[in-house]
């Protein structure tokens, strides 16, 4: 068990560096994915099986064709393959940017009542989660839900081409 | 004599499992994994073959042809033909593809094709791997598959095979939706994500008189096994028919063959593979149409229920391959739609329907009487449908005028 942990530890890893230093984009996107697998497969190491699964289903299946979509419809496809050097431009606010994300997750960590260890009891069966979503956790969840409509709805608004005078005209 | 026959293939696996342990201690984890990976790896492979040729024969007589019909009896080898071709040709790769990823790509497409396969329990006591959140399992691993249709196209570095992999990817995003929620009405009813409960909940428990007839045990028994299926109500109906349509989208599967319509763009994401490569692709689309059509059966066609004479394994696989059938039909009858009809369809009409039909099942579950909910959920569906085909049907063009130089 501790040799598979480590095995998707380093391939984990190795993806989420691939992702930061390759100089081809798309390649970065798809060691991004490689990297979401791997998230997945730690959570599946954990027992956290329904969040392995929702992570491959949200992440690899529809945020990564998003990233992929974003990529294809923003540049020029042709030239994809050529371009951006890493480390250039907005370094210092990736810096600042991982910095605060590696202390929220540390200050998080001390909330912990124990470390995490691979023991099936801690993890909620899935009826419980679905059952606390409805519950205890309606209003994030619903506030959640309601910031992911505003932002469609922001991005739809923001791709809608404004009609130009000459296209009133028959 | 029947319950003998229809664990035949469990029984053989713990005999299996049981010499193994005898002779090798130590081995039997191993031994276990190959008993539920072995099979599908083998059985499968040999459905693909056989649907390939299944489906020539059918289509070809839709078309009033023959078929195949030059390598062995009624062309039943050509299969066999095809697998030696495939094998021995040269395998073409791009001067300027991406070679990594256009060589991953045939490679990464199986995956999800075989995990999914996994879930689906396919006869009594038969399901490889029984997770309690089968039916997420499915659609999660079956959502890899755009990543791999994604790294084809755009490791081939042609714009035909780019085209091709932006629409596929984006008809499956589009039709996934749909796709789940259908699914999504048999585990709110079913209470259940496994996969093996969902067909257990389709069953019945009635007990027939202690006199009855031989006649009225049967029929008893024939409604134990049948009359439980999700088929039979109102929301399970529509969302058996949203289920199949959105997954012949999913599968890439005509009427929605758009991202590989030859008319236009030669054969999208897979225009520059050649060899094996190009065989991995199509027998990843065949194993996704089995397990489609597996998991169709299981969630709304009762899985592996079926009345006695049958075994259990034979009734899910007749299931599976009459869904396929109706699939290949489908193919042999309608024409294909057009990027903009498809989107419409997916969006304004499939994506509300499986809507209203999550409110079917949930009228189904809470109120008090049978036949008011029957009547409630075909009201509220047939009313969904008709208002929907209202609102997505084109304009109407007036009469055109023609003039005459």
């Amino acid at each position: 068990m501790r040799a598979v942990f480590y095995l998707i530890a380093i391939w984990t890893a190795a993806s989420g560096l691939l992702a930061i230093s390759r100089r081809n984009m798309i390649h970065c996107a798809l060691a991004l994915i490689s990297f979401f697998g791997g998230i997945a497969a730690l959570l599946f190491t954990l027992h956290a099986d329904f969040l392995g699964a929702v992570q491959i289903l949200i992440y690899v299946g529809a945020i990564s064709v998003l990233i992929l979509f974003a990529l294809m419809v923003t540049q020029d496809a042709s030239r994809l393959g050529d371009r951006t050097a890493p480390f250039s431009r907005g370094k210092w606010t990736g810096w600042i940017l991982g910095a605060l994300v590696f202390g929220m997750l540390g200050y998080g960590l001390n909330f912990l009542e124990s470390s995490p260890s691979p023991n099936a009891a801690s993890i909620l069966p899935v009826a419980e989660i679905g059952r606390l979503l409805v519950t205890r956790q309606a209003v994030p969840f619903l506030a959640m839900a309601l910031l992911l409509t505003a932002a469609l709805v922001g991005s739809a608004a923001v791709a809608i081409e404004e009609p130009s005078d000459d296209a009133q005209d028959p | 004599m029947y319950a003998w026959f229809d664990q035949i293939f469990v029984r053989f696996g713990e005999a299996v499992l049981g010499w193994v342990t005898a002779y090798f201690p130590g081995g039997e984890p191993l031994a276990r994994i190959l008993l539920s990976v072995g099979p599908i790896a083998i059985i499968f492979p040999l459905i693909f073959a056989a649907t390939t040729w299944a489906e020539r024969k059918l289509l070809a007589r839709i078309q009033n042809r023959l078929g195949p019909n030059r390598v062995g009896p009624a062309g039943i080898l050509q299969p066999v033909a095809d697998g030696i071709k495939t094998l021995t040709k040269e395998d073409i790769v791009p001067e300027r593809a991406d070679r990594l990823i256009h060589t991953l790509a045939p490679i990464l497409v199986m995956v999800p094709a075989f995990l999914v396969l996994s879930v689906l329990p396919m006869g009594r006591n038969m399901t490889a791997a029984n997770l309690h959140i089968g039916v997420l399992f499915f659609f999660a691993a079956g959502s890899i598959s755009q990543i791999a249709i994604f790294m084809a196209g755009w490791g081939s570095r042609n714009k035909y095979s780019l085209l091709g992999g932006m629409r596929a990817i984006a008809q499956m995003v589009s039709y996934e939706i749909p796709f789940i929620l259908s699914a999504l009405t048999v585990v709110m009813v079913a209470g259940t994500l496994s996969t093996t409960e969902i067909v257990a909940s389709q069953s019945l428990a009635l007990a027939a008189a202690p006199d009855a007839g031989l006649l009225a045990r049967a029929a008893v028994h024939l409604a134990n096994t049948v009359g439980g299926w999700y088929l039979l109500q109102p929301w399970g109906l529509s969302g058996f028919l949203i289920y199949f349509v959105a997954g012949l989208a999913e599968l890439n599967r005509s009427p929605f063959d758009i991202p590989e319509g030859e008319s236009e763009i030669i054969a999208g994401h897979h225009t520059e593979y050649s060899g094996f490569k190009f065989a991995l692709f199509f027998m990843s689309e065949y194993i996704s149409m089995v397990a489609v059509c597996g998991l169709g059966a299981t969630l709304f066609l009762g899985g592996w229920l079926g009345p006695k004479p049958i075994p259990s394994w034979g009734w899910f696989f007749l299931k599976v391959f009459a869904l396929m059938g109706v699939m290949i039909w489908v193919r042999g009858t309608f024409p294909r739609m057009r990027v903009d009809q498809l989107m419409t369809f997916a969006w304004k009409f499939l994506l509300p329907l499986a809507l209203v039909n999550v409110l079917a099942a949930g009228l189904w579950m809470y109120l008090p009487s049978r036949a008011a909910a029957w009547l409630l959920g075909g009201a509220l569906m047939g009313a969904a449908y008709y208002g929907l085909c209202r609102l997505v049907r084109p304009p109407k063009t007036g009469p055109r005028s023609y003039r005459y130089a």
